[in-house]
């Protein structure tokens, strides 16, 4: 930049800067105000501080209620991200090494990402419904009849993890894909020379290629382990216990209660931060440091 | 090589000629035809259900309607409503500002904030920087009930002013845009400076346009995301519904009626801008999504 400009320069950052500013402020507002929420029972600065809100908390972790079985529920649908989001990686190995239809693959198990989960959940419902066509084909074939999936807590966590796994791979493939498209193919080339086969060559090369794409979304899965909600509110609305951390602080929301999700909020927050240091730290310690 | 464009030269052709399939890859490829037939059955499903009557959807578990119902789309288009009394087509006008404005007011923050930081040197930059990377690895959860009493504070409760609120920020795809302002080279920016260009003509007429494939497919994902958000408008907005979160809450409706049909035309047509905006820019979207993986 020439010299001279150097004060027009901080006027454009100033403005440049008011949105991300704006965005600051915000931030710290509500974090500081869900903090202050967590530990009072009613309005703050208004109602006198208390813990109520945690002792209720460690009460109904203790008792087993709706905290504890969301808590359950999370970590269920956490472990089931992890193995969804290793499969839409083995899948992008596959259309990486241009099976044959990549192509059309490609676009089909994408294309879930484009249509909204209202229309893609209420298909579902009407597949699997008592009477429906899958109802019918399990009668016939197998000759079995089932209540509604998505009515018992024993069926319907199952059949939701069920669904996100016939949902497609979201986005996350695409990415994979093209971090393997930028190894070197001198590396594969003399790899297969060698006689290393697929299989190897996936654990052996591929992988630690592209760890630090893959552990990124690793990284981003476990921290978002407390927040996901994935596709509940459209199949049971949080019905027959199947509601998540996030979820259950979604509802409460909703039903227009305030404190009580607020000290949930905190305490997991409390909880995650070292989840997610740790993970992180395990995952600079696989880190090969394989640069091309 | 010609002019400088490589051309293929007649081993190498036939080496990508030669590509062998080995029996796993056939198999792969067979059980990855199943699923996608497991992915593309329901959609087809679904617009035969949106094409029958309402006796037919009663009476048959698979939707084979024996003419075909269009008229539901209308009656779809004009007789749906959803808990606040919204029709369709306000439905679609509230998606519209809350999908559309929402994307070009976080892009707008995105852009703004990443191109000063990524290419200006002053005070608060680094802690800018940082402050993204923290808030995106390190999310505070449950912040939605505070969040929810600003918005009300502030007069953006069932108001389309939530956009706005809630999109000002850091914005949308701030890291891939820092990176690209990053990879841009500078010499551009100093020769337009030296012709008496300023920092606001630089950034509108030189940076801008070098940006506009990272920005359109990144905005196409945040739009086709706020379209498909039903949790967002019931909590802040319940009293105007989006398409989304208006034709979640008329499910009870079409289930005590039995207006399955019906209901899923409206499914249907919630689902046409978002498919249209995909087969539009498919090709690009893909491809773009494919090289803007994080370096491996």
């Amino acid at each position: 930049m020439p010299k001279g400009m150097k004060n027009g320069a901080y006027i454009f950052c100033a403005v440049m800067m008011i949105p991300s500013a704006i965005g600051i402020i915000k931030y710290l507002y509500v974090n500081t105000q869900s903090i202050l929420l967590a530990f009072t029972d009613g309005e703050v600065f208004k109602d006198p501080f208390s813990l109520g809100n945690f002792r209720m908390l460690f009460m109904d972790l203790k008792d087993g209620g709706e905290v504890a079985v969301a808590t359950v529920n999370t970590f269920k649908y956490f472990a089931a991200g992890l193995v969804l989001q290793f499969l839409s990686y083995v899948v992008a190995y596959f259309l990486y090494k241009k099976i044959p239809g990549y192509g059309a693959f490609r676009l089909i198990f994408f294309l879930p990402c484009v249509i909204a989960p209202v229309i893609t959940a209420m298909i579902f419902k009407q597949l699997i419904r008592p009477g429906g066509i899958i109802w019918n084909i399990c009668k016939s074939v197998f000759n079995v009849e089932y209540e509604d999936l998505l009515f018992y807590p024993k069926t319907a966590t199952n059949t939701i993890l069920a669904f996100t796994f016939l949902n497609g791979f979201g986005s996350t493939f695409l990415i994979f894909i093209g971090a393997m498209n930028r190894i070197p193919q001198e590396i594969i080339e003399s790899a297969n020379l060698d006689g290393c086969k697929a299989g190897k060559e996936f654990w052996h090369i591929i992988l630690p290629l592209t760890w630090s794409t893959y552990s990124v979304f690793l990284l981003m899965s476990v921290a978002c382990v407390f927040t996901a909600s994935g596709p509940i509110l459209y199949l049971t609305n949080g019905g027959a216990q199947t509601y998540t951390i996030g979820f259950w602080i979604y509802s409460q929301v909703k039903d227009n209660a305030t404190n009580y999700p607020a000290a949930i909020g905190v305490f997991f927050t409390i909880i995650g931060v070292p989840i997610v240091l740790f993970t992180r730290f395990l995952i600079n310690k696989l880190d090969s440091g394989v640069t091309y | 090589m010609i002019f400088g464009k490589k051309t293929l030269s007649r081993p190498e052709y036939k080496i990508k000629k030669k590509i062998r399939r080995t029996p796993v890859q056939i198999v792969v490829c067979v059980l990855f035809a199943i699923y996608s037939a497991i992915i593309l059955f329901p959609f087809v499903y679904a617009i035969l259900i949106s094409l029958e009557t309402t006796f037919e959807f009663e009476n048959t578990a698979f939707p084979l309607p024996k003419v075909l119902q269009f008229k539901n789309y209308v009656t779809a288009w004009k007789s749906l409503k959803s808990d606040a009394g919204s029709g369709v087509p306000e439905m679609f006008l509230n998606s519209l500002w809350y999908a559309g404005g929402g994307t070009i007011i976080g892009l707008a923050c995105g852009i703004m904030t990443a191109y000063a930081v990524a290419r200006y040197k002053f005070p608060m930059r680094q802690f800018v920087y940082y402050f993204v990377l923290i808030t995106m690895m390190i999310p505070v959860i449950g912040s939605m009930p505070s969040n929810l009493k600003m918005m009300v504070a502030l007069k953006a409760y069932n108001s389309p002013l939530y956009v706005v609120i809630a999109s000002v920020g850091t914005g949308a795809g701030f890291l891939v845009f820092y990176a690209t302002f990053k990879g841009i080279d500078w010499g551009y920016a100093e020769a337009a400076f030296i012709d008496g260009a300023g920092h606001f003509t630089v950034f509108f007429k030189i940076m801008l346009p070098q940006i506009i494939a990272p920005a359109l497919a990144i905005g196409l994902s945040e739009f086709i995301a706020a379209w498909s958000n039903a949790e967002v408008p019931l909590v802040y907005f319940p009293r105007l519904p989006t398409l989304a979160s208006g034709l979640l809450e008329y499910e009870k409706v079409a289930k005590k009626d039995q207006t399955y049909p019906v209901y899923f035309a409206g499914l249907i047509t919630c689902m046409l801008p978002t498919v249209a905006l995909f087969a539009v820019f498919q090709k690009y979207f893909l491809d773009i999504q494919i090289g803007g993986g994080l370096k491996g």
